[in-house]
């Protein structure tokens, strides 16, 4: 009993080759829209867009945004959300910062007492996450309150231990592998972003957190009769984002040669979401697309650099990303509608045509019988 | 041939909150042989075969699988031993495609990465046993109907099912057809396989025709217990019939 929907479903899937999985219609449509966003900023700035100190700007945005989109990524998947990762993200690079300083006051040398230092503030960006998962799935505590609150304890304790002073973060930049720049176009933030968001795709795409995490966000009950270790993977997706925090954190205090508590604000936060939103990754869980969510990211950052290069006001520019991010929205979920419409007024069009030809058909025959 | 004992539920109780759903239910199951679990709903059959395959534990009573008790702490836990499950919720993912849920938990996977032609193929063998017609493996399970939805869920428990095989309502959304090649599966696996397997029905016709021993439960409690040459459908269904009529007027239920 193959009925019309299936057969159609049997075309589309049937010649499936690997690339397929992964690249599909939608994730096609956000690289179309980030190429034309690159066209229009390139004519409306006269060439300034792709200018080499530009496209350092650029990558420096899609750097920042592009690690928490692929931090919240799986977390939206679990139809939760994390609102912490900025917390971590202040609270990080000074202990790095501090560890350093104890290191080399003891007599190690500058490159291995950095590296320890960071690794060590890593090890503990990651445990925060560890606490945010465990506080939700054994706690029981919702994912709104648990990471709000993650991100006030965490802002909190930078700003007792360190001060609201930023403190200078010196030397760090003598760290290639972790403020340079390649080229004097690619920074190489941006290469960490874009390693950790081919993490995430990978674990995604072609480990069993993918299938689990989906699972758990898709129906947690049916997920837990079968038997998918829900729990776990939710907190390895926290962990996986407060891991995050740190990267952005250390990564990105190093280029600015200083960290302090105010670093990274919560709006960084809920851009990454929108971003992941708009590339496709839905917020009831479930459902969504990593190399989508990624090219959001990439799509929200040029919005950001495009209109700063524009010269647009400050003032006016929140309300202009905000109505952009809106339109995107509105019209990203209103395109199966259109589509759905259009195929519906083209079927009524067939029948109308159809009768009005029995119609016509009927008339002509009328009026042979007439003149007979 | 009906073998020796695989599985027995001890004066097994549990509550949901004020509500209490089973009652001291005992119970045996062998090796090789259908055991029909028949009740109205609200009898407490599912809640028994969730904690049979590990989702529910028990406020008392234990369970005991090839002569040691064992306790489940999940689901995993019961498919270590062997016992698989189709669920009356089907527990199948509507956002996966059909063969990530046919493996759901099961995933083959080399040095962690999934191996997913290995899992579309063996998927593909695992519902040829349903014999229904079914959309291409990698087809999301949100597109199935819900009788191919059903299928998935079968198969998947039939595929993996090494000594318990638990069925909760598996012909609840099927047709005529699939619903007999369900009934007719579940006897296969007791007499080829050695597996033991508790179906789940509130459909005496069904019971009768699918078990070598029918247990019929009511409101927590196992009322009575069965062989099939012992009785017949009618039998069944007068005894049934009268205990229901005199709860109600009793205004028990």
């Amino acid at each position: 009993m193959t009925t019309k929907s299936q057969i159609g479903i049997n075309k589309s899937v049937s010649n499936i080759s690997a690339w397929r999985h992964y690249i599909g219609r939608y994730e096609i449509i956000m690289a179309i829209l980030n190429i034309l966003i690159i066209i229009f900023f390139y004519w409306e700035s006269r060439g300034r867009y792709v200018a080499p100190a530009n496209i350092y700007t650029l990558l420096r945005y899609t750097e920042d945004l592009g690690i928490l989109t692929m931090a919240e990524v799986p977390i939206m998947f679990a139809g939760l959300i994390d609102l912490s990762p900025t917390g971590i993200a202040n609270l990080a690079p000074l202990i790095d910062w501090s560890l350093w300083q104890y290191f080399m006051g003891a007599g190690m040398g500058f490159y291995p007492a950095l590296i320890i230092a960071t690794l060590i503030a890593w090890l503990l960006a990651a445990f925060i996450g560890f606490i945010n998962g465990v506080v939700i799935t054994k706690g029981k505590v919702n994912f709104l309150i648990a990471t709000v609150a993650m991100l006030f304890l965490t802002d909190g304790i930078a700003l007792i231990g360190w001060g609201g002073w930023p403190e200078p973060f010196p030397g760090a930049d003598r760290a290639f592998f972790f403020g340079g720049t390649v080229n004097g176009i690619l920074p190489i933030p941006f290469i960490w972003a874009l390693a950790f968001a081919i993490l995430i795709m990978f674990l995604f795409y072609k480990t069993k957190f993918g299938v689990y995490i989906t699972a758990a966000g898709s129906n947690v009950t049916w997920a837990k009769e079968a038997g998918v270790p829900v729990d776990r993977y939710i907190i390895i997706a926290f962990i996986l984002s407060g891991i995050a925090g740190g990267i952005l954190g250390v990564i990105d205090g190093s280029v600015v040669r200083e960290v302090s508590a105010t670093n990274f604000t919560s709006d960084l936060t809920l851009e990454a979401i929108a971003a992941a939103v708009i590339g496709g990754t839905l917020l009831i869980g479930g459902k969504g697309t990593p190399i989508g969510s990624f090219l959001g990211a990439v799509l929200i950052a040029q919005l950001l650099d495009g209109f700063t290069v524009l010269g647009v006001n400050a003032y006016t520019y929140d309300a202009i990303i905000g109505l952009a991010i809106l339109v995107l929205m509105v019209s990203t979920g209103s395109r199966e509608t259109l589509t759905q419409y259009f195929r519906r007024i083209s079927r009524l069009r067939m029948t109308e045509e159809i009768e009005h030809q029995q119609v016509v058909a009927n008339w002509n025959s009328n009026d042979n019988k007439n003149k007979q | 041939m009906v073998g020796e004992e695989l599985l027995r539920v001890e004066d097994v109780w549990k509550s949901y909150g004020p509500v209490v759903a089973l009652r001291g239910v005992n119970m045996v199951v062998r090796r090789g042989e259908v055991v029909a679990l028949l009740g109205d709903n609200g009898a407490g059959k599912s809640t028994l075969i969730k904690i049979i395959s590990g989702y529910l534990k028990p406020d008392r009573g234990q369970l005991i699988f090839e002569g040691k008790p064992v306790r489940f702490n999940s689901p995993l836990d019961a498919k270590r031993l062997g016992i698989e499950v189709v669920h009356q919720d089907l527990a199948v993912i509507l956002d996966l495609p059909v063969y990530r849920n046919i493996f759901l938990t099961h995933e083959i996977t080399k040095n962690g990465i999934l191996q997913d032609k290995i899992m579309m193929e063996e998927s593909k063998k695992a519902l040829s046993v349903l014999k229904i017609p079914m959309p291409e493996v990698t087809v999301k399970a949100e597109a199935l109907s819900g009788g191919q939805r059903q299928a998935t869920a079968v198969a998947r428990a039939t595929y993996f099912v090494k000594k318990l095989l638990l069925m909760d309502e598996p012909t609840a959304g099927l047709g005529v057809v699939e619903s007999k090649r369900v009934l007719a599966i579940a006897k296969q696996y007791a007499k080829e396989h050695n597996v033991g397997v508790i179906f789940v029905t509130p459909n005496i016709f069904q019971a009768y025709d699918v078990a070598d021993r029918i247990y019929y439960m009511e409101q927590g409690k196992i009322i009575f217990e069965k062989r099939k040459e012992e009785t017949t459908v009618e039998e069944l269904t007068d005894t049934i019939t009268k205990r229901i009529l005199s709860l109600r007027r009793r205004d028990k239920l």
